[in-house]
């Protein structure tokens, strides 16, 4: 039982003894050894320490205590997340000067105390300002179903760890779409919960205002089993506002939803094939009429401005003293980001507060809200431009446009692997209202029961 | 005909888009190298294209923050 099998699976034969934890991270590590080096998502490999913790686990299984929901299970964090005695990279160069980590993220020890098992750190787009998975500094983490395309970011390695199978479960950020790209490209489930479900203590941040932490898996019940091993308020994370945490993995049996298709901007945009596998999920769904949400192209510029002027507000001293050492397009983008006016930020915040209130009108009636997460499928790596609309724009600012609308009010988005588009994964968001992550996990349970989402098997293995 | 302001030439433009960024330099006091001024500039005219999509709305009569 190695990274390929699922994390309830592999807890399942631990707990049971027919299987040890540390026999399968014996197999985790060789696999990563045998494979990462064509997808290069990984930037530390921490054996060391899993080797520890896979010991303990084994121990408590042979005292015959609880060793956990995550018995044995390897998992590896997006490298913007603490791992105690190694240096958080946030995928730039910049940070390679800092001490190593005092202490795990609040994730990160969650889990373990779950009874997981950390074998590393995770390649990924510079400071999370990215949509490709590329990284000038570590190179591009590959998309395990075509070497040659991005793996998506900017949880990129996230996303090729899990899609390759080298890992069964990995954690992820998420501020415009960045576990539900990758989740989309690489052909996986991922979570993206309400903003300030999860706390974000230890995690190298981004955009405070945006930034979410989640799970990404090949199937959904080992994304609500993460889910429910990481709830729970923390102090170091003041935006973390969740007053009463409940479990959601043994309460995800579908019953009816209300549901409908996301139409006017949320269709068209990308490929024709895009619209038709959300079309087929809806449908499986039973979604009702479609569904035209107003001031959507306004929401996605609110996210981009409110994205550039706090991620350029958290840069500033380092744009100042290290501007040499960003990734060019970053910087550049930072550096813009510090000339916006100030009015548009406020503007954006007032766009903030009416978009959401129009979604809390929405959910009155409504479940879920089904939307394609991607425009395409995943480009070639160093792809300038691609197709939106019918005409050809900058490809990278667009790879989001599907995500960002709605990660600019926080509600939490399960992404479902719908199928492929010319031998490449899609996938189709499946959006809830607030605090409301059991439903969209409840219909990914569905569909994956009904076998319209199923992670497709890599094509570099 | 005569107060036809000349036209502007690309020179010009390059000229402009340099004082601009040179005073905004001044002004943050965050360095853009000289030749990284365009795709500064670039990026920066993309965010305000983005900006001015956010026209008139219901949303003016929302809050920037609340309690």
């Amino acid at each position: 039982m190695t990274g390929a099998g699922s994390a309830h699976e592999i807890a399942a034969a631990v707990k049971s003894g027919k299987a040890t934890a540390t026999g399968v991270l014996a197999d985790t590590l060789a696999g990563i050894e045998a494979h990462n080096g064509a997808l290069n998502a990984f930037t530390a490999v921490t054996a060391a320490r899993a080797r520890a913790e896979a010991a303990a686990v084994d121990a408590k299984v042979a005292a015959g205590e609880d060793p956990g929901p995550l018995a044995g299970v390897p998992f590896a964090v997006k490298n913007l997340f603490d791992l105690s005695g190694e240096i958080t990279l946030a995928g730039s160069k910049i940070n390679r000067d800092d001490p190593p980590a005092s202490a795990d993220a609040t994730l990160v020890a969650r889990l373990v105390a779950a009874g997981a098992v950390c074998v590393g750190a995770l390649n990924m787009g510079e400071y999370a300002y990215d949509f490709t998975g590329e990284n000038v500094h570590e190179g591009p983490s590959r998309n395990p179903h075509d070497l040659s395309r991005m793996s998506g970011g900017s949880s990129g390695g996230s996303g090729s760890a899990v899609g390759g199978r080298l890992v069964p479960l990995a954690l992820g950020s998420d501020t415009n779409g960045s576990i539900r790209v990758p989740s989309s490209f690489c052909g996986i489930f991922g979570l993206k919960p309400t903003y300030g479900r999860l706390p974000r203590t230890g995690t190298f941040p981004f955009v405070d205002s945006l930034d979410h932490l989640g799970p990404m898996a090949r199937s959904v019940q080992d994304l609500a089993i993460a889910f429910d091993a990481m709830l729970g308020t923390d102090p170091g994370d003041p935006v973390c506002n969740d007053p009463a945490p409940v479990p959601v993995a043994d309460r995800l049996e579908p019953g009816p939803l209300r549901v409908r298709r996301l139409g006017g901007f949320f269709r068209g945009q990308g490929d024709a094939a895009v619209d038709a596998a959300t079309d087929r999920i809806a449908v499986a769904l039973g979604a009702g009429d479609p569904l035209e949400l107003s001031g959507v192209t306004e929401a996605r510029a609110s996210a981009f401005i409110i994205s550039n002027i706090e991620g350029a507000a958290l840069h500033e001293e380092r744009l100042r003293t290290r501007a040499d050492d960003y990734e060019p397009m970053v910087r550049d983008r930072l550096l813009a980001g510090t000339l916006l006016p100030g009015i548009h930020y406020v503007r954006a915040q007032r766009v903030r507060r009416a978009f959401a209130a129009q979604l809390a009108e929405v959910f009155a009636e409504t479940d879920l809200l089904v939307a394609p997460a991607t425009p395409f499928t995943a480009p070639a790596i160093g792809q300038q431009i691609g197709t939106i609309n019918g005409e050809e724009v900058l490809l990278r600012p667009n790879i989001g446009i599907y995500t960002q609308p709605i990660s600019f009010i926080g509600l939490p988005v399960v992404v479902v692997p719908a199928g492929v588009i010319d031998d490449m994964p899609i996938g189709v968001q499946l959006i809830a209202p607030p605090w409301r992550e059991d439903i969209a996990l409840a219909a990914a349970l569905r569909l994956e029961r009904e076998g319209l989402a199923t992670p497709p098997a890599p094509a570099f293995r | 005909m005569g107060d036809t302001p000349p036209a502007t030439t690309a020179d010009d433009t390059t000229r402009a888009a340099n004082e601009l960024m040179a005073n905004a330099e001044a002004l943050t006091g965050v360095p853009v190298a000289a030749e990284n001024r365009a795709a500064v500039l670039s990026h920066l005219v993309t965010g305000l294209t983005l900006a001015r999509q956010i026209g008139p709305g219901s949303h003016e009569a929302a809050p920037v923050y609340r309690p």
